[in-house]
């Protein structure tokens, strides 16, 4: 069978042209590094079977990333493959150095010059009919110039390779097109950079563009979608409920298909529209090419930290939900960076865990709700800066080398932007969706079976094995000052879901505002301390296995409990017992003053002006 | 050297001794004839904006201070 290989320097397009190729979903975005491995498909529309390959992006034919190492080996496996070397237009002399390799080292290339409608007042197909190769321009996010390619592929497929192509010759060409090119270039970018990277408006933009992916994603538009999407499954589920009612089934699988699957699927569907509107929104900011300019704005300020400018908007998108913000991190290329950055964001509050704050402060602190709200999420951040500075000094790496191509501004593509969602939420539901599932099934079982594996048919909740287990655990919980056991019920059903500590209470016969009235001012604070911090939800979970492995995954689960236990304790103790404040105080001076000592010992760091550089 | 924002340098009159970030530069396609256009410092300026052949590259500080800079 014959075979293409999609070649090029980073971020020139190539996964966009495979995708467009073989109608694949690959992920695609405006900056470097997103194909990590060789991608394989089929040229869609053709009569005959020609396959491509999608490399990760090369700077030369000796590589030292891994991903380039991949590429290089393939190529030398590959050689009498077509290789399609994909260009960016704006960027034609720099991308011709590899170019220059390949044709020297005797590969079939053929070029294929990308995004080439970012030049104007330039036919840049009449100049690439001087070359010895040949050549096409295309923009691959036009359907009408993939299926030039196409054919382009099909008639240059079985040709031979040219090995007698006079480089020199070429390189002029070339050199004069990149000439041309360099002066019809488009100076946009420039000028909004020139603009836009000034400190004041950048911290304005980033203000703005960050509380509006949140406003629309978590305030009316979001609500609305939800509402939208809820409602519609809600019918299907409630007429699905009222079959499975009307059939002659036993009572305990009407219970299973009802309160276990139903509920079950009802949950992560519910997640899904905000999940869908906070990707898709993320992903334009990506596509305009904003991201990379936040990464290298921020950089500095995270480096304090252990984190770089990239490990931003995982932490922002944790705000609304862990799990989303742990698939956001695959961005971050070093693995330590990402492992620290993903231990980071179960401190981070989700959006599931406002609906409990908001119960709890509107009975207590009814005049200053917001303010407590805002509260504890000032805590939550704080913690997490703290644990950041802690893993920086526990997972210690030598730092690389920061190098980041940053791209041009472009308006986003919402086909491509729609495609890479879709893939995202895909993955979620099969994935993180299935073990949701199966965990939900567990609590349904728990909650409707007694001890004895009787199924409890009078909702005599008392007897159900969660009430029982609960009552076991409970010794665990009053040293934080929690004596009944549907305070316990409640944390463990937010193990599952953050959104179940209200909801399953519920299923005990309890309204929030009276499950709210078992605790006193201090207990709620002590409470809701311990469900900011403790252990994230199961999808939550799953998701950093899928991420960092199983090991990590168990560690922030123990972890994480344990720092909530921890803090909590210390949080009640100091409540109900004042010496403990004294204590705490003490605490807190000794620890500036250390602070303090430390700062005046460290040599401030040189920016070149110090009198060893001048010697030099 | 002493090198301003704003301003564009050859990068062979500039010393750049490291090892790795000398790799790097190189794999980037990036030769020492090429001109490297000093755009901007980032917060706190850990990481420096520069332009070489038209491309937008973020370098850490290593580079700054390698290349003695000064606003």
């Amino acid at each position: 069978m014959n075979s293409v290989v999609l070649v090029g320097n980073p971020n020139t397009g190539k996964t966009t042209i495979f995708n467009s190729l073989t109608g694949s979903r690959e992920k695609v975005a405006n900056w470097h590094g997103v194909t990590v491995s060789v991608k394989e498909g089929l040229v869609k529309g053709l009569d005959k079977k020609i396959s491509v390959y999608d490399l990760p992006g090369i700077y030369s034919l000796n590589g030292y990333s891994n991903e380039e190492k991949i590429a290089c080996e393939f190529l030398k496996q590959n050689k009498e493959a077509l290789i399609c070397y994909v260009c960016d237009a704006n960027n034609l002399a720099r991308n011709f150095i590899l170019a220059k390799q390949m044709i020297e080292t005797g590969y079939n290339i053929c070029l294929v010059v990308n995004m080439a409608n970012e030049i104007k007042n330039l036919d840049i197909n009449n100049e690439l009919k001087k070359f010895k190769i040949p050549g096409i321009a295309i923009d691959a996010r036009k359907k009408k110039d993939i299926e030039k390619l196409k054919n382009f592929i099909k008639i240059h497929n079985n040709k031979k390779p040219q090995n007698n192509a006079n480089i020199n010759k070429i390189t002029a060409i070339y050199d004069n097109l990149s000439n041309k090119i360099a002066e019809n270039r488009n100076i946009k970018t420039e000028r909004i950079d020139n603009f836009v990277l000034k400190n004041g408006v950048f911290l304005l933009l980033f203000l703005i563009s960050i509380f509006s992916v949140f406003y629309i994603t978590f305030g009316p538009v979001g609500t609305v979608f939800s509402w939208i999407i809820n409602q519609l499954f809600n019918k299907i589920f409630d007429n699905l409920r009222k079959i499975i009612l009307c059939g002659n089934i036993s009572l305990i699988i009407k219970s299973f298909l009802i309160d276990g699957v139903i509920i079950g699927v009802q949950t992560i569907i519910s997640f899904v529209p905000q999940i869908m509107l906070l990707i898709l929104l993320l992903n334009i900011l990506e596509d305009t090419g904003f991201m990379s300019r936040v990464s290298f704005m921020f950089d500095g300020i995270f480096k304090k930290f252990g984190l770089t400018g990239k490990s931003i908007f995982s932490l922002f998108v944790g705000f609304g939900c862990t799990t989303t913000a742990v698939m956001t991190t695959r961005n971050l290329e070093n693995k330590n960076l990402r492992r620290r950055t993903i231990l980071l964001l179960p401190f981070i509050s989700c959006s599931a865990k406002l609906p409990i704050f908001l119960v709890f402060a509107a009975s207590f602190f009814e005049k200053y709700k917001y303010v407590f709200v805002f509260a504890l999420y000032l805590f939550s951040c704080l913690i997490s800066l703290t644990f950041a500075l802690i893993y920086k000094k526990i997972l210690k790496q030598k730092n690389d080398v920061y190098i980041m191509e940053i791209p041009k501004y472009r308006l986003p593509n919402l086909k491509i932007i729609f495609k890479n969602s879709l893939s995202i939420i895909n993955e979620f539901l099969i994935k993180i969706g299935t073990m949701i599932s199966l965990f939900i099934i567990i609590v349904w079982f728990l909650q409707n079976f007694s001890t004895s594996f009787m199924f409890i048919e009078n909702e005599k909740f008392d007897d159900s094995i969660l009430y029982f287990l609960s009552n076991k655990l409970l010794f665990l919980f009053k040293p934080l000052g929690f004596e009944n056991p549907v305070m316990v019920v409640s944390l463990l059903l937010g193990l599952v879901a953050k959104e179940m500590i209200v909801v399953g209470v519920s299923v005990m016969g309890l309204t929030p505002n009276i499950f709210a009235s078992m605790f006193n001012t201090k207990l709620t604070i002590v409470f809701l301390i311990f469900i900011l911090l403790y252990s994230p939800c199961i999808s939550a979970i799953i998701s950093i296995k899928n991420e960092v492995g199983k090991k990590w995954a168990i560690y922030v689960f123990v972890a994480q409990f344990l720092i909530a236990y921890l803090v909590a304790f210390l949080a009640f103790k100091i409540m109900t017992d004042y010496k403990y404040i004294f204590a705490l105080v003490l605490f807190l001076i000794l620890d500036i003053c250390c602070f303090f000592v430390l700062r005046l010992n460290k040599k401030t760091s040189c920016r070149g002006n110090c009198n060893e550089c001048k010697r030099i | 050297m002493t090198a301003k924002i704003g301003e564009t340098y050859t990068i062979k009159d500039v010393s750049i001794s490291d090892e790795k970030l000398k790799r790097q530069i190189v794999n980037l396609g990036i030769n020492k004839n090429n001109k490297i256009k000093l755009l901007k410092h980032n917060y706190n300026k850990s990481a420096i904006l520069v332009e070489v052949m038209c491309v937008r590259y973020a370098l850490d500080k290593l580079v700054c201070e390698q290349i003695k800079l000064y606003e």
